[in-house]
């Protein structure tokens, strides 16, 4: 427990005093909520006002973004300069050190959410949660399922290179068909893409979180529910298993 | 002294290459072991099985009285490694480099005392990437030993340093030779080896084609001994016709004999030059080095040796 605490601490501290890191952290945020606000902000999506489905559509952005670009690419590059075989010959061990970066992006999309949110409440009256506690589980629930599938995605990959390909194929595919900025219900997609959308992780975290935030009834929650929980197990154990230090 | 690694008849496959073939040595508590040989000669593979890190194809291996494919977890406790070409992360302080590997550990480590052991104290609030090559190594060398382990493993520690730093990290990794810790070194430094190194395992293609004290290993597998010789009106014919001398080759201003046997040659040729009167400026033996012994063996095609 103490090398996992004391990694994600190091991590944490690592990540701030990077200049990049904090414009992505607290300037992106407020610049997508604005921009998507002032562009949008007066369009319904069914019955509900778009304004309303700005932040859990930008969480789930913001979910497979950090999971690829924030944790992903940064254990590529641990990876690149030695640093993890370095790690590998301690005790530390993958579990631990998934674990750690994990929870360092937990932290991180949290202040993120937090910048997007106070943003979206000044500059749109955007509101709290309708389900608060619903709201905070499907958060949980998602992290536990992309940051897994980010590590394991680019993890294929033994340079930064490759893994900035690997990320951003991962990330445009489910932006365009699994929604992210633009909601998915508003996405005119033939059918064959409709059914490929479904087989992507962030359909289901759009899906789950937009329920949660807008208090829709949906007819398949226990679905998205039961589907994110399998891959939260299912990504866990393969980016433990797959973990490649060298 | 106890063997703390015993490797017996260790062979590893990839696909169709057989990378290591049937090596079999053990080495000492707390000695300076060499591992060294050309590239893709099978060395890493041999010390990444030991750590560990890779599983044979056939053989045992036993570090600490333990077997690396089952007890990894309790061998990574006991034993330190320097990879080459390490990085850290570049805006991590030194301290807290240390203070987070010392967290790996199960036992408690004292960070402070850490950075004293190899005086980091001045650069405790530097960023890595703020030191100078020496300085980093010295970095991972503490990260390496801050558990005290019994066995440390050295992946061309000194490769990039100028000579000062080179030396400063040799008189480091002898001090914890001294300390009691074993190590096991590999290089492509020649003089390092020969420095440091109480014994070296020379491999080649898969094979041990040599173990033994640096010393020993040159004596026996260099084949030539040479005299260097330089001085005014020496006479090439003259040196030929000595019968200790089987070979004289002038070189710039010298002259290189292959002799024989050392001590006769050495008589002949100065009882030759007392008699012809030459002025002998410069006389030395060469009994080759580690460097020849490390060209012959890149050269030396599989089987030759």
């Amino acid at each position: 427990m103490k090398a996992l605490m004391k990694m994600t601490a190091v991590e944490m501290k690592l990540f701030f005093r990077d200049p990049q890191s904090l414009f992505w952290t607290f300037l992106f945020p407020f610049i997508t909520i604005y921009l998507l606000g002032f562009l949008f902000g007066g369009s319904q999506v069914g019955n509900v006002a778009y304004k309303q489905l700005l932040i859990p559509n930008m969480m789930a952005l913001t979910l497979t973004s950090t999971s690829l670009f924030i944790l992903g690419m940064r254990i590529v590059n641990y990876k690149e300069s030695g640093l993890l075989r370095t790690y590998q010959i301690t005790p530390l061990g993958a579990g631990r050190m998934i674990g750690a970066f994990c929870i360092m992006g937990l932290v991180v999309f949290l202040f993120s959410m937090l910048i997007a949110y106070l943003s979206g409440w000044l500059l749109y009256g955007i509101r709290t949660p309708v389900h608060i506690i619903g709201f905070w589980g499907a958060t949980l629930l998602c992290t536990l399922g992309m940051f897994p599938l980010g590590i394991l995605l680019t993890g294929f990959s033994s340079t930064m290179e490759g893994a900035a390909g690997i990320g951003t194929l991962a990330l445009n595919v489910q932006l365009l068909l699994s929604g992210g900025v633009i909601p998915y219900q508003l996405l005119p997609l033939p059918l064959p893409l409709k059914i490929l959308a479904k087989c992507l992780p962030l359909h289901y975290v759009n899906d789950l979180l937009t329920a949660e935030w807008t208090g829709q009834s949906v007819n398949f929650l226990s679905l998205d529910v039961g589907i994110l929980a399998g891959m939260a197990v299912l990504f866990s154990v393969l980016s433990i298993r797959f973990f490649r230090w060298s | 002294m106890e063997p703390v690694i015993q490797v017996k008849n260790l062979s590893k496959k990839f696909s169709n290459v057989l990378a290591v073939k049937n090596i079999s040595f053990s080495v000492h508590s707390g000695e300076v072991f060499g591992i060294i040989g050309p590239n893709g000669a099978g060395k890493t593979t041999t010390i990444e099985i030991i750590e560990g890190l890779q599983v044979q194809t056939r053989g045992s291996v036993q570090v600490l009285g333990l077997d690396p494919k089952k007890n990894v977890s309790k061998i990574r406790e006991q034993i330190g490694v320097m990879f080459q070409h390490t990085e850290l992360q570049r805006k991590i302080k030194v301290w807290e480099a240390v203070d987070l590997f010392s967290n790996f550990y199960s036992h408690n480590i004292s960070v402070e005392d850490a950075l004293h052991r190899l005086n980091l104290e001045p650069y405790r609030n530097h960023y890595f990437s703020q030191l100078s090559g020496g300085w980093k190594q010295k970095v991972l060398l503490t990260l390496a030993t801050l558990h005290a382990p019994k066995i440390l493993f050295l992946d061309e520690p000194s490769a990039g340093l100028d000579p000062n730093s080179r030396r400063d990290l040799w008189h480091l990794i002898l001090l914890l030779r001294d300390q009691g810790t074993t190590i096991i070194l590999t290089t492509h430094y020649m003089e390092e080896a020969e420095r440091l190194c109480d014994r070296i395992a020379l491999i080649n293609h898969g094979k041990l084609v040599g173990l033994d004290t640096p010393e020993s290993l040159i004596a026996h597998l260099t084949k030539e001994k040479s005299l260097i010789i330089q001085g005014e009106s020496i006479d090439l014919t003259e040196l030929k016709a000595l019968p200790s001398v089987m070979k004289a080759v002038p070189s710039k201003e010298m002259i290189r004999l292959t002799v024989t046997d050392f001590q006769k040659a050495s008589f002949e040729v100065f009882s030759l030059a007392t008699r012809l009167n030459w002025k002998i400026d410069d006389f030395r033996y060469d009994r080759g080095t580690l460097d020849d012994l490390f060209a012959q063996l890149s050269t030396e095609k599989e089987g030759m040796l």
